[in-house]
């Protein structure tokens, strides 16, 4: 037993919750899980479990920022559920190597589109809108690409429709236009903007098909992208 | 006994490359376009690892016209395990393509175990995390025959056993593997309102002839912490911090490493000037 054991297990610390919580209930108890000589886990119980736990949250909430970075839409259609579900989903999940942080979000966007126990089934439209998002991760992977997805609901007007959300002229009577930053001090946002909870009032994206293409010819090349509306309804 | 004595970082050697900024993709137009205001850059290499083409031309554009210095992120040299070679193998072919006069990594755990933890994260003030570093500092140099420097960062989890103070933990890395100091002046500020240090008692406890590079930045208040977020201008005591280091160190190259909430450029130049006018006052370039 050795420094690299007692780092395994202050990783494990910072990123699983149940483990932090039993381990300072009892730290010689969990021991044995970690890994951990009694007296390495006599060290470590004397860590400060707000600490910790305060050092946890940020690694929890730039998690999400990131994700939120590859999931912009998602993110901004499901307002308040999308830190909720996504605490739930990295509670449990823990992405390694190579291009973690776009695997991650991958895993989240299969998360969403999975029925969870407990959790209010997404809108259709929703559901198309990740899937969207999740089949442009898919093609940012770097390999040669043709994916084509077909979805039940108009995503070139949603496009527009977040845009004017954006840009404060489709705001819903009765709710405020988000702030602008430069008027209000920067703050770690792991709430629903004003913004957030604005689009997911405005009406849904009418049913139309709409067809999606991604092709990517070289490994490392450009990805080429059409997003047609079908003519018929 | 040292253990690196490959390649000692001496101050002297290096070249003065004066003041620049953090390379971000939304900066690029409005750099190129006011490069007279930018010295330097300090290119993330994890962003051209493995690049697509787009980003192997970016950074060879970005390299035709500024010297650039490339900033690990997750290289982790405080892991007891050692490094990650498949990182390693990348993050020395970004440092070998830009021909660097020096490389900047960080004083921290970033994986154990095959955990990513995400960010980085604070190592135990003892003479073993000493040992660990400098031997992963080794294993480096080994691959990347480019002078390290090496980044002290903020923490939130004092580690227990500690036998050293950070100011004399960070030292005996130093000077065992004969690395230079990136001083992130931010972070030295970040620690000292979080932790009650004294950042002026911290910088008397370095070896200042080791500091090549300096960061700075502004960050936030956030549930009574500060935090270093990288977001916000330069507070006036961060400047006064940065003016305290140029007094006293030979520093060769200074960074300003906004990230988030982006402003005009205009705003960015001004506090690369300001930084640029505070190295003046003490004749550290021209």
């Amino acid at each position: 037993m050795g420094l690299a054991e007692v780092q395994h297990a202050l990783a494990r610390l910072y990123v699983e919750r149940g483990l932090r919580e039993r381990f300072f209930a009892d730290p010689q108890a969990t021991a044995k899980e970690l890994h951990l000589t009694d007296l390495e886990a006599e060290e470590l119980g004397r860590l400060s479990p707000v600490e910790v736990a305060r050092f946890a949250d940020t690694l929890a909430r730039k998690r999400q920022s990131q994700t939120r970075q590859f999931l912009p839409w998602t993110a901004r259609i499901l307002g308040a559920g999308f830190a909720r579900r996504f605490l739930t989903y990295a509670a449990v999940s823990h992405p390694q190597g190579e291009r973690k942080l776009l695997h991650d979000a991958l895993q989240f966007a299969d998360w969403l589109l999975t029925p969870q126990p407990g959790d209010v089934a997404l809108h259709a439209w929703k559901i198309d809108v990740i899937r969207y998002e999740a089949a442009w991760l898919k093609s940012s992977l770097p390999r040669c690409t043709l994916r084509v997805r077909v979805f039940r609901h108009d995503l070139r007007d949603l496009q527009r429709r977040m845009a004017d959300v954006q840009r404060g002229t489709n705001i819903p009577e009765g709710v405020e236009s988000a702030p602008k930053r430069e008027d209000e001090p920067q703050v770690e946002n792991d709430h629903p903007s004003d913004e957030d909870e604005a689009f997911t009032q405005v009406n849904a994206p009418r049913r139309r098909w709409n067809v999606a293409i991604w092709i990517r010819v070289h490994p490392r090349g450009r990805i080429w992208h059409a997003l047609i509306a079908c003519p018929f309804v | 006994m040292t253990f690196s004595q490959a390649l000692p970082v001496r101050n002297a050697d290096l070249p003065n490359l004066g003041v620049g900024l953090g390379f971000r993709e939304p900066l690029r137009s409005d750099l190129f376009l006011n490069r007279d205001n930018v010295d330097f850059l300090e290119i993330i290499a994890d962003h051209y690892m493995a690049p697509t083409l787009f980003k192997e031309r970016e950074l060879d554009l970005l390299a035709a016209h500024f010297p650039l210095v490339p900033h690990g992120l997750n290289l982790s040299l405080g892991s007891a395990e050692g490094l990650d070679a498949g990182y390693l193998d990348a993050l020395a072919d970004v440092v070998n393509r830009v021909h660097p006069p020096w490389w900047s990594e960080h004083i921290a755990l970033t994986r154990a175990g095959g955990i990513e933890i995400g960010h980085l994260s604070p190592l135990p003030f003892t003479r073993e995390a000493v040992d660990v570093v400098c031997r992963n500092v080794e294993s480096a140099q080994k691959k990347i025959h480019v002078p390290l420097i090496l980044e002290n960062i903020t923490w939130n989890v004092r580690l227990p056993g500690r036998t050293m103070d950070e100011a004399e933990f960070v030292t005996a890395i130093l000077e065992k593997s004969g690395c230079g100091l990136l001083l992130d002046v931010t972070n030295l500020y970040t620690n000292a309102c979080n932790h009650g240090d004294d950042p002026i008692q911290f910088l008397e406890g370095l070896p200042l002839d080791r500091i090549v590079q300096l960061h700075f930045v502004g960050g936030h208040w956030f549930d009574g912490e500060w935090i270093d977020s990288h977001s916000q201008p330069t507070p006036p005591a961060v400047w006064d911090l940065l003016d305290q280091v140029l007094r006293r160190a030979p520093v060769k190259g200074v960074i300003l490493e906004r990230d988030e909430n982006l402003p005009p450029f205009a705003e960015l130049a001004g506090e690369l000037q300001h930084a640029r006018a505070l190295g003046r006052q003490y004749q550290q370039w021209a």
